[in-house]
């Protein structure tokens, strides 16, 4: 019976298929390492996934040498890359992959240069040293100014142009400003315009939420639910280690807190959040080293992808996660790599472009 | 040893299979011993400890570029090329490249890995010196476990520091074979200052000649300019300019430059050479010279002015001063008064005074480099230093664990009896996103912690990633520091999304600390979110916070930080990368804001006399009070306490340090704390002589002192002539050169003719070096002659600029010794991943423990197939019964199996009964219970059961199971042993 056991024992068992009894992703496909070369990394914080033209699966990851590189997921190679046009105050903590400002065909990275206080837009697919078709903001907390700006939501009318930016953004002026597309021409030639629609939430600092108020401290990314009941924005605010569920105009439906779900472990930081076409969503929490699904209707966890560690399977300060092609790709940014792993639920895709 | 093992054990086992397996069916015996001896195999097998075996079959290459400044930078893409298009080669696709650049230190620009495809060079350091020995251990150090190994070492050779030689020995002994590809270069036009030479040591009023050596690669015209102390000399009148316009020829040129000497001091020279243009064979003058080396186109030398007691003095205020400097004053002793903003900033400099006072002087108020100058000072070049106390000196001062410290006659630290406040210190880490930020954030958290007393409290938190925000060092004492260092060490310098939950940790910490001063210090970039209410409780509980903003990313940031600091009341301080070297200093002010505990101030009374009888306490009886002093502990050693304090603290405390002397008071020289002090009449005195016991012997014999460098080493030549003028034989030198490194090097002089003395020290580091030489020779009448002298020795430039081409002998024998090859600068011809010459490591997994576990699952096989029966015909039935009834189809396996279990029990029982019929009588009290046995010792009904009644053996024992009929065998057997037998 010893015998038998430690066979057992060795073989291991897990009471799921993603991940082991002790929360590790199994048979997790790594991408990239530490370097500063094409294909590696230097803890990267931003990541969004989309299919190209050519039907590849490609990962948009921008790292802390202002590098944005464009991952083929299944070969591991870089396939284009673009380095930031200024890094002196930082780098970007965000990218959004959506439809073109210029062209409803194409597709594009939406960068929140955070540390440059603005956005960029590059046309996809990135092309070696390309520069941005479009740099908005400056630094300030009026209207057209941003502080650190952290993500970006498209939306996208229904003749597939795109209608509306929001974009999140924290240090002192934590909130999600919106912007709607001037396609009139007034600015000549085929430009667009990025017109002030007016603010979402608050910095925590000015409210304490009591009334109501979306008070905000660090709206880390944002993501779009979208219902036949109405769609509904979700923040993630960081630093009050919580989960918003908003109307689209901006009023609270519901915060879900750090110990929501009593039967598991209490959110800490979480960073990133992309919502699932089941009604679920994947928030990545930089402080608890793990992605956790959660359905949004009850704000209740459904289930908990890794563990804290170096080894594989196991993931340092996430910053983000996504689905594409049945597989969970998580941005393991304190370990300087990709991982992705089978998804549960192989019908269930993300929401957005892939 | 295995197979004798085996050798015996298996017959064995087939041996006792024999009669143990004799009950079996023919097959199921076969079965059972093959299955046994599979087993045992297995088992012997595994003591032997067998590995499975894994070659690599990868190649890494690792390039170590050197990139310092002997190489001209155009040499680099040349690098860049050759190593891009070595790609092209055999490459394969999970062979790794790896670059390391080589100049000061190495720095590891990609770890071996099969994504980087050329060289990267994004921070290279000091490129002042190469050190290749370093890069090669590096690299040795960072090279693959799994893939085999080579260097490429791209580089001219002509290292500074550091011996390739004996790395390549390492590396041999690491099997790993060094390539080398010599950076080929040579500057045909090139002038080069060798060296500035003068007098050691002269007098006021004398003129001496500085003697200027330069070399040049062909025959050139310039100007050489010289400058005193920074002023330039006009060495030709004629012309307006300033600078004597000479020519060069090919080869080495010496100009002599006659210079009047009128002030006492040291005196610096500096020369400099500027190329106009290279002259023709026939003399004619050029257009243009190209120099390629501008770094090494001047020199300086130092000679020392002669003067009589001369003392520094250094106060933040005259007033403080006025007084020490009377009385130094009425002892004819010069003294020259400066703050600390007008320090000497070389050693040199600092040597020319035969003591320092220092008058309630802090340590933020001198570079660390000064502070290690001091003790330079007193340690190498004789010097004498008298500190003097105050609100801002001593441990209070930030003195704690800095340089000067370990040449003070007294320990910093308050004595261990002492119960005293203590302050504590928290600590808070961000990461610093700046080159080698995680180094310097490691020096600033050092600096803090050696500022501290050991009774202080220190608590370092930091956001570690994976283990979120935590106490690295839980607020706990200083202490031996041993425990604090080790936790900077450790730190991660992690990327804390918000503050506040390392402001919270550090505002409980410092809540609970068991102190005096609280204090927080936060070091970031200031990107982190913040909860201004924390801030405000942190006021509430008067704990202040100190900012330290390093590279803010915005106005925002900076905002953050200094909001941090203003809230609380403490100080804000931005740092920009290039004020780096500012930071330990900051902490080390930060941290005295908690060390004013150490102060002692109360009621008058006088320091008690100890009554050691020193030349400094002579002819005083008694000192007046004083009303404060910084509390310090004594020393060990040659240490002596004069005076001291309140629970026996000294107050006054001397000893010599290496070649000088060291004094300390811990009260003040003015009305502060030693109002008494001002107006005695014995202060004078008093301060006279500790002053002139600290101060460097003068002497009256006369000393030449000439200097001479000769390759990596410094010839020091004194000329000794005692105070008659007679030549001065048998002096005894104790001599020291103070290095740029602070290590300092004993200099051996021997007589090697009438008065006149040699010695050498290795001075093959840029910088200055100053040798202090004590002596003491035997006169006439058994007098003896005291003394010292010094002289000052300038490398101007590193090494880096001396070697104009490439060391090829070196790089062969490199090549050589570790099995490496000189490659072709020509990439198609030279590969880089070539498996020829490599070693492929092979990696060992052992596998003993699957064996062992393999083998116990087979042998619990070999007790099932002698334990359970398989009715062929029963499966048989079955499977013909599946295919053809459509019916027997609803019977389950289950129904099946019972049905043969019950058939093969039936014959086991009729076998097992024959065969006892054969051997034993079966015993008519025993059998098999029908009743269901409870392994725990209880019925089913939960009852314990205690003796159980036995039931008689009926017809029914036909379906006695197997187990019931061996017990009872067993039973039968025993019975008939311990009856004697039927």
């Amino acid at each position: 019976m010893l015998g038998v056991t430690a066979v057992l024992s060795f073989t291991g068992c897990g009471d799921r298929g993603v991940t082991d009894a002790q929360g590790r992703l199994v048979d997790a496909v790594v991408i990239g390492e530490t370097g500063t070369h094409p294909g590696q990394f230097m803890y990267p914080r931003a990541m969004d996934v989309y299919r190209d033209d050519a039907g590849r699966s490609i990962a948009v990851v921008i790292d802390k040498t202002a590098r944005m590189q464009a991952i083929d997921l299944e070969s591991g190679q870089m396939v284009g890359s673009v380095r930031m046009p200024e890094l002196s105050n930082g780098m970007p903590t965000g990218v959004t992959v959506g439809v073109s400002l210029f062209d409803e065909d194409q597709y594009a990275a939406y960068v929140p240069d955070t540390h440059e206080h603005r956005l960029l837009v590059y046309a996809l697919p990135l092309e070696h040293g390309a520069g941005p078709v479009l740099s908005f903001g400056v630094f300030g907390e009026d209207e057209e100014e941003f502080i650190y700006p952290t993500d970006v939501i498209v939306r996208v009318g229904d003749d597939g142009v795109v209608e509306e930016l929001l974009i999140s953004e924290y240090g002192g002026n934590d909130r999600i400003t919106r912007y709607s597309i001037d396609r009139s021409g007034d600015r000549g030639g085929d430009e667009v315009g990025l017109v002030w629609g007016g603010q979402i939430g608050t910095p925590s600092e000015t409210v304490d939420g009591s009334d109501g108020e979306v008070a905000l401290s660090r709206p880390q990314s944002m993501a779009v639910w979208e219902r036949a009941s109405g769609d509904e924005l979700i923040v993630v605010d960081s630093s009050h280690h919580r989960i918003g569920r908003l109307t689209m105009e901006g009023d609270l439906i519901a915060w879900y807190e750090r110990d929501h779900d009593a039967g598991f472990a209490p959110m800490k930081f979480p960073y990133g959040v992309t919502v699932l076409d089941d009604g679920s969503a994947l928030v990545s929490e930089f402080g608890g080293n793990v992605v956790r699904r959660i359905d949004l209707e009850s704000g209740k966890t459904i289930e908990m992808f890794g563990v804290g560690g170096r080894g594989d399977g196991e993931l340092a300060t996430p910053w983000t996660s996504d689905v594409i092609d049945g597989r969970l790709v998580i941005l393991d940014s304190g370990n300087n790599r990709i991982q992705m792993v089978g998804f549960d639920d192989a019908s269930v895709v993300a929401g957005g472009v892939n | 040893m295995m197979l004798v093992l085996l050798a015996v054990t298996v017959p064995l086992t087939i041996f006792l299979a024999r009669k143990s397996l004799a009950g079996l069916g023919k097959s199921s015996k076969v079965a059972a011993l093959v299955i046994r001896i599979l087993a045992l195999v297995l088992l012997v097998g595994a003591l032997a400890r067998p590995a499975y075996r894994d070659e690599a079959t990868d190649v890494a290459v690792t390039v170590i570029n050197d990139v310092s400044r002997s190489i001209p930078t155009s040499v680099q893409p040349r690098v860049d090329s050759f190593v891009e298009l070595a790609q092209e080669g055999s490459r394969q696709a999970n062979d790794r490249l790896g670059v390391i650049t080589a100049a000061r230190d190495p720095i590891v620009q990609s770890s071996p890995s099969k994504f980087v495809r050329g060289v990267e060079r994004q921070f290279i350091g000091d490129t002042e010196s190469t050190n290749l020995a370093s890069a090669v251990n590096q690299a040795i150090a960072n090279r693959p476990s799994d893939a085999a190994f080579r260097m490429l070492l791209v580089t001219d050779a002509n290292e500074t520091e550091g011996s390739l030689y004996q790395a390549a020995q390492q590396a041999k002994a690491a099997g790993i074979p060094i390539d080398v590809l010599p950076v080929e270069f040579e500057y045909s036009e090139e002038i080069m200052m060798e060296s500035v030479e003068a007098p050691a040591n002269t007098r006021v009023g004398e003129t001496i000649a500085i003697r200027v050596v330069i070399s040049s690669t062909t025959p050139a015209v310039g100007r050489l300019m010289l400058s005193r102390g920074g002023t330039p000399i006009d060495l030709d009148p004629a012309p307006d300019e300033l600078g004597y316009y000479t020519e060069l020829k090919a080869g080495r040129n010496v100009i002599r430059v006659p210079v009047a000497v009128q002030q006492p001091g040291p005196q610096l020279y500096d020369a400099v050479f500027e190329p106009i243009a290279s002259l023709g064979a026939d003399g004619s003058v050029g257009s243009t010279i190209g120099d390629s080396l501008r770094e090494n186109n001047n020199g300086s030398v130092i000679t020392f002015v002669g003067s009589e007691g001369l003392v520094l003095v250094v106060a933040n205020e005259p007033r403080e001063a006025v007084r020490i400097e009377d009385a130094l004053h009425a002892a004819e002793l010069e003294t020259k008064r400066i703050t600390p903003a007008e320090f000497p900033g070389t050693l040199p400099e600092l040597a020319s005074y035969e003591a320092v006072v220092l008058i309630n002087q802090s340590a933020y108020s001198y570079a660390e480099t000064q502070q290690e100058m001091m003790r330079q000072y007193v340690h190498d070049t004789g010097g004498g230093v008298v500190m003097i106390g105050g609100p801002e000196s001593f441990g209070a001062g930030g003195w704690i664990g800095s340089p000067m410290a370990d040449a003070l006659p007294i320990r910093l630290d308050p004595p261990q009896k002492r119960q005293m406040p203590r302050g504590a210190l928290a600590l808070i880490v961000h990461s610093v996103e700046i080159p080698r930020g995680v180094f310097y954030g490691k020096q600033i958290a050092n600096a803090a912690a050696d500022a501290l007393s050991r009774l202080d409290l220190i608590g370092i938190v930091e956001y570690q990633g994976i283990g979120g925000t935590d106490w690295v060092y839980p607020m706990s004492p200083v202490g031996d520091r041993v425990a604090v260092r080790q936790a900077i060490n450790n730190l991660q310098f992690g990327d804390m999304p918000s503050f506040d939950p390392s402001l919270q940790l550090a505002l409980n910490g410092l809540k609970n600390a068991q102190a005096g001063q609280k204090h927080c210090i936060v070091i970031s970039d200031g990107d982190p979110s913040m909860s201004r209410s924390l801030l405000r409780q942190f006021k509430q509980a008067g704990i202040t916070i100190s900012a330290v903003g390093v590279n803010p990313h915005s106005p925002g940031d900076t905002n953050t930080l200094r909001t941090m600091a203003r809230t609380t009341g403490g100080t804000y301080y931005n740092v920009s990368n290039n004020a780096l070297a500012t930071l330990p200093q900051i902490f080390i002010k930060e941290a005295q804001t908690i060390r004013r505990a150490l102060i002692w101030e109360g009621e008058k009374f006088a320091p008690a006399r100890t009554g050691v009888p020193t030349e400094t306490m002579r002819g005083i009886g008694g000192v007046p009070a004083i009303s404060g002093y910084v509390v310090a502990a004594d020393r060990e050693g040659l240490s002596l306490v004069t005076l001291r304090g309140k629970e026996e603290d000294p107050i006054a405390a001397q000893w010599p340090y290496g070649l000088g002397k060291v004094v300390t008071f811990t009260s003040d020289v003015s009305t502060r704390w030693a109002s008494d002090w001002v107006a005695w009449s014995g202060f004078n005195q008093f301060w006279e002589q500790h002053v002139r016991w600290a101060m460097r012997p003068g002497g009256d014999s006369t000393l030449r002192v000439t200097t001479e460098n000769v390759g990596e080493r410094t010839r020091v030549v004194v000329e000794a002539f005692d105070p008659t003028g007679e030549r001065m034989d048998f002096a005894n030198f104790r001599a020291r050169a103070s290095t740029p490194d602070g290590v300092g090097e004993i200099v051996e002089l021997r007589q090697v003719g009438p008065g006149r003395y040699e010695g050498d020290f290795d001075s093959s580091k840029p910088g200055s070096y100053v040798v202090n030489m004590q002596y003491r020779a035997p006169g006439e009448a058994d007098r003896v002659y005291e003394g010292s002298v010094q002289a000052a020795v300038i490398r101007p430039f590193a090494d880096e600029y001396k070697s104009l081409k490439t060391n090829l002998p070196l790089l062969r024998q490199v090549a050589s010794i570790t099995g490496g090859r000189v490659l072709s600068a020509d990439p198609s011809v030279s590969d880089l991943w070539t498996r020829e010459g490599l070693t492929m490591p092979v990696a060992l997994t052992p596998i003993w423990m699957l064996m062992a576990i393999v083998g116990i699952g087979i042998f619990l096989m070999d007790v099932a197939v002698r334990r359970v029966r398989i009715d062929p015909r029963a499966i048989a039935a079955f499977v013909r019964r599946g295919a053809h009834k459509e019916s027997d189809r609803s019977m389950d396996a289950t129904a099946a199996m019972r049905m043969a279990r019950t058939r093969t029990e039936s014959r086991t029982g009729d076998d097992r009964r024959a065969q006892a019929g054969k051997k034993f009588e079966a015993d008519e009290q025993q059998a098999a219970s029908s009743e269901p046995v409870a392994l725990s010792g209880e019925e089913e009904s939960g009852k314990p059961v205690i003796g159980r009644e036995k039931k008689a053996e009926s017809a029914e024992d036909e379906t006695m199971d197997a187990l019931s009929a061996l017990r009872a065998a067993k039973k039968r057997v025993r019975d008939e042993f311990e009856g004697g037998g039927d």
